[in-house]
């Protein structure tokens, strides 16, 4: 049996034998075993449960042959995008203010704090007042939503760009404008691609809350609809959709970090 | 002032310095607390064994010690007389019985002390008669014995991060000695400490050893700390581990009534020891891990 | 450390610093920080007070008209307690659910590799996706009763212990195992006496997490699902635009997720006395 091309040399050099190791094979069977039993049961119960296969078909449907839902995505996305963008340069930068000129600290400290307490989807009824139920509300609650976590870490991790390093650079009589950029920077960016993490992952709830409340458009108010008319397996795929986004999202934050800071070791843990 | 360890080896007609051959007569010999025999380790990876054919043995009462350079298998060779490894090949006898795996004759202290940081000095202390399930009032006694006997009284309440490096190493002595065991394994138990401390708690181990009735299993790095407190030491080399000397100890006990330093003795000693080492560090296996005359 | 003491500079209410005439910087003396912060208070209600008396009434109240409301609500009659306490009940039934299960899914998934890996791309999966898309999915299932709202607490609070719980399990020190071991525990005692110890702060981050996000869940369930409680009364006031009203169960969710957190704290001190120790002697 002669295997295609470049096949040969990867069984060689034990490239299949190290994706198909245990913890692979072990997760992907036990999807495939859940998978199966949710197939047999939604048999049964196809409004309640649905079935991998409804949902795949549904899926076709709404992202292939109606477009719907991928219209109602990319409404979220622009929501999400612009939201996000503004909350990651102002909550880097107050957060940055904040952790490095005291006065400023003091004064807002109690604000954020407490801006962070608060379940953004507390605040929507008033915001759907003050600012309507269109594309400015969805922006809105983005930015509130991840601003306030962006300020607090990247305040807690400026304050702590180790000293140490602050006098290395001053013992070789470095600049201002050097010590920022080989000490500081440097120094900041672990925090910040957390910051820009955490953030990502609030902002993405801040748009859905938002978009199921006000019902207007995007993907929430989709899944609201499929709700309302008991189309679970209709409902089911924007929820996988953005699960998997999600996901997405926070892989390739981790990547850019990567990329950035080479040096690090990455945690194995996902803690928090 | 005499002491448990005064061992009948310490009367053998051979003189011991320069001697440097394996004292085979010694294997087997009845009342011996620990029993070495052809042991031998392979891990998977490495194509020469960590440890090849020991044999060696404790005498009860003894203080035996490991030395050797780093990668030579002495902190495996503990592990593994202590049960937390499986050997390849061999057999281990303590006290007579044969050992295989943890059992309550032979316990352990270790280089970073290794207490729990949630328990308390008298907690960790007791931790071995907590699982034996000796009754409560019986084993805060039978601790509080030992705390007294490494010099804590005062301390039992206090938890490991409340304490210095040296007070809680004294507390792993003292967990371990709590369950009475026959034999200590102590892997360079000094090692984490500074070095007023470190020659502190070497004339306070000596005591202890004096009063709790336990034969010693000790490793270390340092030639002077080996011949300080040792009757008797064993030199490894590496690649493969095995070993490459030994040689008794005469110096008079109890060694902290006199500074050691100036018997004669100690100089010879000292020379000796040092040239079996630097024979491993420079020779072939020397060359392996990087070292080079 | 603490300077030696000197009688003839407390005698004049000096401080070392101050006598020796070194500037103390004005933001480090706690009267500074007060300063500050009173004045941003005041800025921060005059505004509020300014601006809110010359707006439209049915969209934004001046503060002083959130104080009545406040007063209305809370001491003249006891909606808002009630609202607090049924708020309250339902939350803590689904945090209390998710702390058991939250910490035995954890454990078994930091000791057990095969049960992580069984397990881990559920829990990965629940742990990405807004929990909130699945919310129309829950009122399938559930209705809209009362239960829904402790569901969606419960899956919401569920998710951070069990990783946090996980991530400590993984990382029990294996010498302190080895102690253990070489003391002939058995698998039982080992997990009883190093890892539940071992894991506690982690627990304790997971569950500082988790107190967030159910109270998020407990508003959500209430604004979506069955309009009770706290979130059911900004629904309701904001409905009939009394934006003064909204603002008090809102200060009552604040307040309420701040004594929650501090309460937590102080259990952690009294379940982790060993936490707070330090090395009080040299070496």
């Amino acid at each position: 049996m002669t295997l295609p091309g470049g096949t040969a040399d990867l069984v060689r050099s034990g490239f299949f034998a190290e994706k198909l190791s245990k913890p692979f094979l072990m997760r992907v069977a036990s999807i495939v075993v859940v998978l199966t039993a949710w197939q047999i049961a939604g048999q049964t119960k196809p409004t309640f449960l649905s079935s991998p296969s409804a949902i795949a078909t549904a899926g076709w449907d709404l992202l292939v042959v109606d477009r719907r839902l991928l219209s109602a995505f990319g409404e979220t996305l622009v929501g999400l995008g612009v939201g996000y963008a503004i909350a990651a340069t102002l909550g880097i930068a107050v957060g940055f203010l904040m952790g490095r000129v005291r006065s400023i600290d003091i004064a807002l400290l109690p604000y954020v704090n407490a801006m962070y307490a608060t379940p953004r989807i507390a605040l929507i009824p008033l915001l759907v007042l003050w600012v309507g139920i269109d594309f400015k509300l969805r922006v809105t609650i983005v930015i509130l939503s991840s601003i306030f976590p962006i300020i607090i870490t990247v305040r807690d991790g400026s304050k702590s760009v180790a000293d140490r390093y602050l006098d290395l650079a001053r013992s070789f009589v470095a600049t201002g404008w050097q010590t920022w950029r080989t000490a500081i920077l440097p120094g900041s960016l672990p925090f910040m691609f957390a910051a820009l993490r955490f953030g990502a992952q609030r902002a993405m709830i801040g748009v859905i809350v938002a978009e199921m409340t006000s019902s207007v458009a995007g993907t929430g108010r989709l899944i609201l609809t499929y709700g309302r008319f008991f189309q679970t397996e209709r409902l089911m795929v924007p929820v996988v959709i953005i699960g998997v986004f999600s996901i997405l999202v926070t892989a390739f934050i981790n990547y850019l970090q990567k990329l950035a800071t080479p040096w690090q070791k990455q945690s194995r843990g996902r803690a928090v | 002032m005499t002491t448990a360890s005064d061992s009948p080896d310490n009367t053998d007609d051979s003189d011991a310095v320069g001697s440097g051959t394996a004292r085979s007569s010694r294997i087997g010999r009845p009342g011996a607390a620990l029993e070495v025999e052809g042991v031998s380790k392979h891990f998977p990876k490495l194509d020469f064994p960590v440890l090849d054919n020991i044999s060696f043995s404790v005498p009860e009462g003894g203080f035996t010690t490991l030395i050797g350079p780093s990668g030579c298998g002495k902190t495996t060779l503990l592990r593994i007389v202590g049960g937390l490894t499986p050997a390849t090949r061999g057999d281990i006898k303590v006290g007579g019985a044969p050992s295989i795996g943890p059992s309550r004759d032979k316990t352990m202290v270790f280089q970073h002390f290794n207490l729990f940081p949630w328990r308390t000095a008298l907690a960790n202390v007791v931790y071995g008669l907590e699982l034996d399930g000796v009754p409560e009032t019986e084993r805060l006694e039978r601790a509080e014995h030992f705390i007294e006997m490494v010099g804590l009284t005062g301390f039992a309440d206090h938890y490991p991060a409340e304490l210095s490096g040296g007070m809680q190493q004294r507390v792993g002595i003292a967990r371990a000695l709590a369950v009475e065991p026959k034999l200590l394994l102590m892997d360079e138990p000094f090692g984490a400490l500074d070095a007023l401390t470190r020659e502190y708690l070497q004339t306070e181990l000596q005591k202890i050893c004096a009063q709790a009735n336990v034969s010693v299993l000790f490793v270390t790095h340092s030639i002077d700390e080996a011949i300080f407190l040792s009757d008797h030491v064993i030199v490894m080399g590496t690649k493969p581990g095995r070993i490459t000397a030994e040689f008794d100890v005469d110096l008079p006990r109890p060694r902290w009534t006199y500074d050691v330093r100036t018997e004669p003795q100690y100089g010879e000693l000292r020379s000796y020891l040092w040239s079996e080492l630097e024979k491993e560090l420079t020779g072939a296996g020397g060359k392996l891990i990087g070292m080079s005359e | 450390m603490e300077a030696a003491p000197n009688t003839a500079l407390d005698a004049q209410g000096l401080s070392s610093a101050e006598a020796l005439d070194v500037q103390v910087p004005f933001l480090e003396r706690p009267a500074g920080a007060w300063v500050i912060r009173i004045a941003t208070l005041l800025t921060v209600l005059i505004s509020w007070e300014i601006y809110g008396s010359t707006t439209n009434p049915a969209l934004f109240s001046p503060f002083s008209k959130v104080v009545t409301s406040f007063y209305e609500l809370a001491i003249q009659s006891s909606d808002l307690w009630k609202a607090v306490l049924n708020s309250t009940q339902a939350m803590l039934l689904g945090f209390a659910l998710a702390i058991p299960v939250g910490i035995l899914v954890g454990l078994l998934m930091g000791r057990y590799r095969n049960i992580e890996y069984v397990l881990d791309p559920y829990v990965s999966f629940m742990y990405a996706l807004p929990i909130v898309v699945l919310v129309p999915l829950l009122i399938i299932w559930l209705g809209i009763g009362s239960s829904v709202r402790v569901f969606i607490v419960f899956l919401m609070s569920v998710f951070p212990i069990i990783i946090n719980t996980m991530v400590g399990a993984k990382q029990v020190d294996q010498d302190l195992i080895d102690v253990a071991l070489v003391n002939c525990a058995n698998e039982k005692q080992t997990l009883r006496t190093v890892v539940i110890p071992s894991v506690l702060p982690y627990i304790f981050t997971g569950l500082h997490v988790a107190i967030g996000t159910a109270l998020v869940g407990m508003v959500l369930g209430e604004m979506l699902v069955v309009l009770q409680g706290l979130g059911g009364m900004i629904v309701q006031f904001s409905n009939s635009y009394q934006p003064a009203k909204v603002m008090v169960p809102l200060f009552f969710i604040v307040a309420e997720s701040l004594i929650l957190v501090s309460v937590m704290k102080r259990l952690q001190r009294r379940l982790m006395p060993w936490s707070a120790a330090s090395n009080i002697l040299d070496k």
